[in-house]
Formats: C-alpha cells, sequence, structure tokens
C-alpha cells in the first residue's frame, strides 16, 4: 500500500492514542520498515495489517471499527491531495464515481505500483446508491469509512449498509450507500 | 519523572524514524530523478530512431514511387541511384551495365564540386575492389571494404546488382563514407533491392508485350496488304478471265478500221491515176471537159470523194471506242486510291452527272430529285461522278419508251443512301446475277462496253459503298448506294 497511507496511519493513532502509545506499538509489532514511513514510499500490506491487529488487540477494538474509525479520519487528507479540479462537492454519489473514473485512475498513473479498488455502479436514486466494491484486498469497512468522511466532509449524513460482503462468504461485496436526513 | 522520559525517548525515536523516512524520501527522490533522466534519454533516442524510420519510409516510398513510375529501365535506375546515394549521405554512386564481359557505365553520382575526374577515378579503382560482372549477382547488398589513400573519406562500397539476362546485369555501387555501417540501412537497402527487380521485371515484361504488339500489328498490317492484294488479283483474275471479251470488243473496230483503211489505200491508187490522167492530157494538148468528165466516171471520182469522208468519220469512231474501252480497263485494275480521297459533296456530284447525262433524255422522262443536303464523304469526285452518269445512262437506256428518274435518300445513324430508280423494262435474275461481270452487256455487240457496271462497282467498292440491286420485269430497277460517314475526324 502506499506510502501515504502509512504515514496518516502514524498520524491517527498518534492523534488518538498518543506519540508513546504508537511507539510502543511499533515497538512490539517491529515491522521492517522500523515505522519510518514516507509518502514516496510502498510497503506492504501486512505491516498495515499487523499494526492494525496488534492496536485492537490492545485498545480492545473490533478491527471492522477500526478500519471505519481510519478510513473516516483519512478521507479529508485524501481529499486534500486529491489531484487539483476533483474536489468534493454538490452531490455525494457524483463525487464516488468521481473517485472511480478519475481519482483513483490518476492515482494509478502516478503510482504504478498502487492497487486500486474497482466500483460498478449497480443502481441510483436521489437517495440511494447500490455499489459492488472489488479489490483483492477486500477493505471493505475501510472503503465504509472513506465514504463516511465523504459524508462528513459534504455535511451529508451517510449510512453504509453491507448487503453482500465477500468476507461473509457472498459471491461479491454490495454496498448501499443512503443519504440520511 | 518516568513518563517524561519515555516521552523524550518516543520522541527521539520518532525523530530517528523521521530522518529515516526523510533519507529513504530523498533516495527515492534520486531514484525519480534516474528514472526520470533515463526515460529522457530513451525517449530522445526513440526520437532520434523515429525520425531515421521516418527517413527510411521516406526513402522506401520514394523508392517505389519511381518503381511504378513510367519510366525507362536506364531513367529507372540513375534515380534510383540517386536516392540511394542521397540515403546513405554518400557523394558518389555508380550505375554499371555489364554485357557479357563488357561493362558500361551508365549512370554516376558526382560531388557538386568536382568536375567528374574524381568520381572517374574512383570508378577505375572499384575492380579492384568488386567483381562488376554478370555472374557474380546476389540477391543482396554487398559489402566490401574500401582502403585507398586517394579517397581516405571512403570506407566501405555497398553494391548489388540485379540480372536482365543470363549475360546481362545491372549493378549499383555506393561508396559508403562512415566508419560503422548500420545494419538496419541494409535491410532498408535489401528492400529497396527487393523493388527495384519488381520494378525491372515490371518494365522487361511490359517491354516483352510492346515487342509482341508490334509484332502482331506488322502481321495485321501484312494481312491488309495481302488482303488488299488479294482484290486487286481478284480482279486481274477476272480481267484475265475476260481477255477473249476485250479482244473481240477491240477487234471489231479494229476490223471495220482495218478494212476502211484497204478501201481508202485502193481509192488513193485511183486518185493517183486520175491525177496522172489529167496531166498527161494537159501535155497533149487533148484535155477537154468531155475527157474529164469521162475520166470522172470511169474511175468512180464523185463517189470516192463521197465514201472518204465517210471512211474517215467511222475510223475515228471506231478509235474513239478503242481508246474508250483501254480507259474503262484502267479505271477497272487501278481501282481508287484512297490515298487521293478528297471531302466530296455528293450533291454536287449528282448535279454535274445529271447535266451531262440529261442531254440523252428526251421529252417524255421525268426527273424526279428528292436530295436533300447530304453530309460531304471522303471519295474521288470524277470517279463518283462517273458512276452516276452510268447509272443514269443505264437508267435511260432501260426505258426506251420513257419514265421517270427518281432520285431519293434514306438516312442511318453512321450512313446515308442514295436510291437511283427507274420505272423501265427491270431485269430478269439471270441478268442480276452477272450486273457486275465486266463484259457483259444485255446491249447488242457495239453499242455498250459492258465495262460500265463493273468500274462502277469497282469504284463504289474502293469508296466503302454498299451496293444493291432490286428490279422487277417491266416494273423497274433500283440501284441503292449506300455511303459509310466516316466515324473518325
Ligand atoms: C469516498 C471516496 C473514496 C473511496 C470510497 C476510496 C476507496 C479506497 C479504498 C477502499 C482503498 C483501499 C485499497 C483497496 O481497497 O484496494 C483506497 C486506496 C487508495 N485511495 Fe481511495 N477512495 C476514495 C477517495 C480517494 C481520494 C480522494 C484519493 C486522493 C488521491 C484516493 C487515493 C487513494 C490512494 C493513494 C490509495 C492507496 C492505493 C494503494 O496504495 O495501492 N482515494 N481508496
Amino acid at each position: 500500500m502506499k506510502g501515504v497511507v502509512f504515514v496518516q496511519f502514524a498520524d491517527f493513532i498518534e492523534e488518538n492514542f498518543g506519540l508513546l502509545f504508537w511507539d510502543q506499538v511499533l515497538e512490539v509489532v517491529d515491522p521492517p520498515s522500523g515505522g519510518a514511513y514516507t509518502t514516496v514510499g510502498t510497503y506492504p500490506d501486512e505491516e498495515f495489517l499487523s499494526l492494525l491487529s496488534h492496536i485492537c488487540e490492545v485498545k480492545q477494538l473490533d478491527s471492522g471499527d477500526a478500519q471505519v474509525m481510519f478510513g473516516r479520519w483519512l478521507f479529508e487528507k485524501l481529499h486534500a491531495i486529491a489531484p487539483p479540479g476533483n474536489k468534493a462537492q454538490g452531490d455525494p454519489f457524483a463525487f464516488l464515481r468521481r473517485v472511480q473514473d478519475v481519482i483513483h485512475v490518476e492515482v494509478k498513473k502516478l503510482n504504478q505500483d498502487a492497487i486500486l479498488p474497482e466500483f460498478r455502479f449497480i443502481s441510483e436514486t436521489d437517495t440511494c446508491m447500490t455499489m459492488e466494491y472489488i479489490s483483492p484486498r477486500h477493505l471493505n469497512r475501510f472503503c465504509e469509512g472513506l465514504i463516511l468522511g465523504l459524508g462528513d466532509y459534504m455535511s451529508q449524513p451517510l449510512e453504509v449498509v453491507h448487503k453482500q460482503s465477500i468476507l461473509n462468504g457472498d459471491p461479491a461485496s454490495i454496498f448501499d450507500v443512503i443519504k440520511k436526513g | 519523572m518516568d513518563d517524561k522520559d519515555a516521552l523524550v525517548a518516543a520522541l527521539m525515536k520518532k525523530l530517528t524514524r523521521e530522518k529515516r523516512a526523510r533519507e529513504l524520501a530523498e533516495k527515492q527522490l534520486e531514484q525519480y530523478s534516474l528514472d526520470i533522466y533515463n526515460t529522457n534519454t530513451e525517449l530522445q533516442s526513440s526520437l532520434l530512431k523515429a525520425e531515421r524510420n521516418q527517413t527510411e519510409l521516406k526513402f522506401l516510398n520514394d523508392i517505389s514511387s519511381e518503381i511504378s513510375s513510367d519510366t525507362s529501365i536506364n531513367e529507372l535506375f540513375n534515380k534510383t541511384l540517386s536516392l540511394i546515394s542521397t540515403f546513405m549521405e554518400s557523394k558518389y554512386g555508380y550505375y554499371i551495365h555489364v554485357l557479357d564481359g563488357e561493362k558500361k557505365l551508365s549512370g554516376q553520382i558526382a560531388p557538386p564540386d568536382c568536375d567528374g575526374s574524381h568520381a572517374s577515378a574512383l570508378y577505375r579503382q572499384l575492380s579492384s575492389f568488386l567483381d562488376i560482372d554478370v555472374k557474380n549477382v546476389s540477391h543482396r547488398w554487398l559489402i566490401n571494404v574500401f582502403e585507398h589513400e586517394e579517397f581516405p573519406d571512403i570506407h566501405w562500397l555497398l553494391s548489388t546488382a540485379v540480372s536482365i539476362k543470363e549475360n546481362e546485369a545491372l549493378w549499383l555501387v555506393v561508396p559508403y563514407h562512415q566508419d560503422i555501417l548500420d545494419e538496419e540501412y541494409l535491410y532498408v537497402l535489401d528492400t529497396a533491392r527487393a523493388q527495384l527487380k519488381t520494378g525491372l521485371n515490371r518494365r522487361i515484361n511490359e517491354a516483352k508485350i510492346l515487342t509482341r504488339n508490334r509484332v502482331l500489328q506488322e502481321t495485321i498490317a501484312n494481312l491488309e496488304s495481302a488482303r488488299k492484294q488479294l482484290i486487286q488479283s481478284e480482279k486481274m483474275a477476272s480481267l484475265g478471265q475476260l481477255a477473249a471479251g476485250v479482244a473481240h470488243e477491240i477487234n471489231n473496230p479494229i476490223g471495220f478500221i482495218q478494212s476502211n483503211l484497204q478501201t481508202l489505200k485502193e481509192y488513193t491508187k485511183d486518185l493517183h491515176t486520175y491525177s496522172d490522167k489529167i496531166g498527161s492530157a494537159i501535155a497533149e494538148n487533148t484535155a477537154d471537159d468531155g475527157f474529164h468528165q469521162s475520166l470522172k466516171k470511169k474511175l468512180d471520182i464523185d463517189y470516192i470523194f463521197d465514201d472518204v469522208g465517210d471512211l474517215i468519220d467511222s475510223n475515228l469512231q471506231g478509235i474513239e471506242r478503242v481508246s474508250e474501252i483501254v480507259l474503262g480497263l484502267k479505271t477497272f485494275t487501278h481501282g481508287g486510291n484512297e490515298k487521293e480521297f478528297i471531302s466530296v459533296k455528293i450533291n454536287e456530284v449528282i448535279e454535274q452527272s445529271l447535266k451531262i447525262a440529261w442531254n440523252s433524255i428526251k421529252y417524255d422522262y421525268t426527273l424526279n430529285n428528292e436530295l436533300t443536303e447530304l453530309p460531304a464523304i471522303q471519295g474521288n469526285p470524277g470517279q463518283l461522278q462517273q458512276v452516276f452518269i452510268n447509272l443514269f445512262v443505264n437508267a435511260i437506256q432501260a426505258m426506251p419508251e420513257g419514265g421517270t428518274l427518281s432520285i431519293t435518300e434514306e438516312r442511318l445513324s453512321n450512313a446515308f443512301i442514295i436510291n437511283v430508280t427507274d420505272t423501265g423494262m427491270g431485269m430478269d435474275e439471270k441478268t442480276l446475277n452477272q450486273l457486275f461481270t465486266p463484259f457483259y452487256t444485255t446491249k447488242p455487240v457495239g453499242e455498250g462496253t459492258g465495262l460500265g457496271l463493273s468500274i462502277s462497282y469497282a469504284i463504289l467498292e474502293a469508296h466503302n459503298v454498299e451496293v444493291n440491286v432490286r428490279s422487277e420485269v417491266d416494273k423497274g430497277t433500283t440501284f441503292s448506294l449506300k455511303f459509310l460517314l466516316d466515324s473518325g475526324a
């Protein structure tokens, strides 16, 4: 996964649990990189997952919930570095489409080694969009967090309902994204 | 305290991590720069390659348009040589024609700044490096090392040849100035050579087809003249058949001319006697009117004077007949000469003919000329006039009791037809069939030569005119002449 995710993850943990905690986590998990993350680097997915699972263990957190929290927190940071002309405004569903059609495409162009998810939009009404999330990483809850972060950013509360999940043995991962309020 | 120390320690560690991260990032950055640099150089070399590919393509394209043009083999090779020299950035180039052992320089490229003596000197050196002959023809370009103190800027000789025949080949030699010869150039040159070979073969085949065409055309011309000769000899043959007829026709007047002359000779004797007798009577002084009268009576002088005029008239007529026959035969044998054809207004010809033929027409004949202005045709106006006079005279003679002579026309898209119709006695089938046979005549001996219609026929044939005759006994006859219009010019 790209360094930006790791750098932000470190900030996220430091911000929520303090520098000492993050230092301890690194001490225990002892990732190959030694925790010296830079946005221009790329690091193995396992490093992220083992850091995450260790934190959940210590803090008694559900791993899925932790992913949602991180994703929700990360959105604003990713949004800030999105290629110009891709600010989230207007309709959140339209922005989700933009992520698939433009933002992730641009990310891929700049980082040949990035692995980006694919969204397939199945149906859309004013208030509900059904989409499929396709990724070898199966970060379903992380994705949910990013979407919720989008809602936060746009002041349009959103809910993500996991109608199907590969993680639960379904053939695909399908979300309903619902506008609330 | 512990907390503070721990925090400081954690901060220190974080600092170390940040430092490492920075180093990593900087390394990464260097890598990026290197990557970018490499990419740039790669791009530059691709650009260079693309540019070269473009010149190569342009070169091949120029060659192939040269190949597909209509230029001669010589021009093709000279143009190709110049294209290859330019492509290889060579100052020189040679196009050599080899026939058996004989080499001939058929084209050369020389630097614009020298008078050619340099290029000629180089040409003389070639043979010590190359085996330019008809056997040594490879299907590729040959590369030979070249070293000569006079030409230090030449390192290689590129050469290739294509054979035309077993004993004939065309060579191209291009000196190369660079130290190293890129293999890719050779591929391009081989492609050009293959194209050149195709172009050459096409031209050779075209030349073969041209010769074949020429031979065919000659054959056609020969056939045409053979056909003309055949027609002529057919005419001559029928003429031969009719020698007897000619003899008869000519013998008849000759016969009476001879007997007339015999008589005239007798008359001259009598006239001599008459003159002598008168002379001696005057000398003896016995000449008087009585004597003269009795002498005249005795010698039949009055009758002689009378008859001499008749005999001379008759002979003159006979001679006229003979020369008429001879003249007719001449026209018949010569046919028409198309080369003497001029533009003819057929209406005028017919007017003229009518004027001449009309003299013999009595008051009980009616002329019905319905002709309008007809298009001009190519022909001999004198001969055509002869034809029409003949037709009109025949028509009139076919109507001894008077009748109507009609001249009408029919127009077709590429021709027009003139019908000459009489209301005369008509002809039976036998007569119709022999109508155009020379010396066939229905008229009694001495009245028609029998040549008229066959001469007309020969003339019309030479004019490409189709003749048709319809006839009914006691109703009349129609001659239809179909004149073809010039489709060309
Ligand atoms: C609501 C909006 C977004 C959603 C739902 C979303 C979803 C995701 C998900 C689920 C991943 C994890 C990789 C995976 O699942 O295979 C991911 C990765 C990533 N996304 Fe987004 N994303 C969003 C917006 C953005 C924006 C605005 C950017 C700005 C540049 C961005 C850049 C990235 C990058 C750099 C990665 C890392 C890929 C890698 O390291 O292989 N995303 N995104």
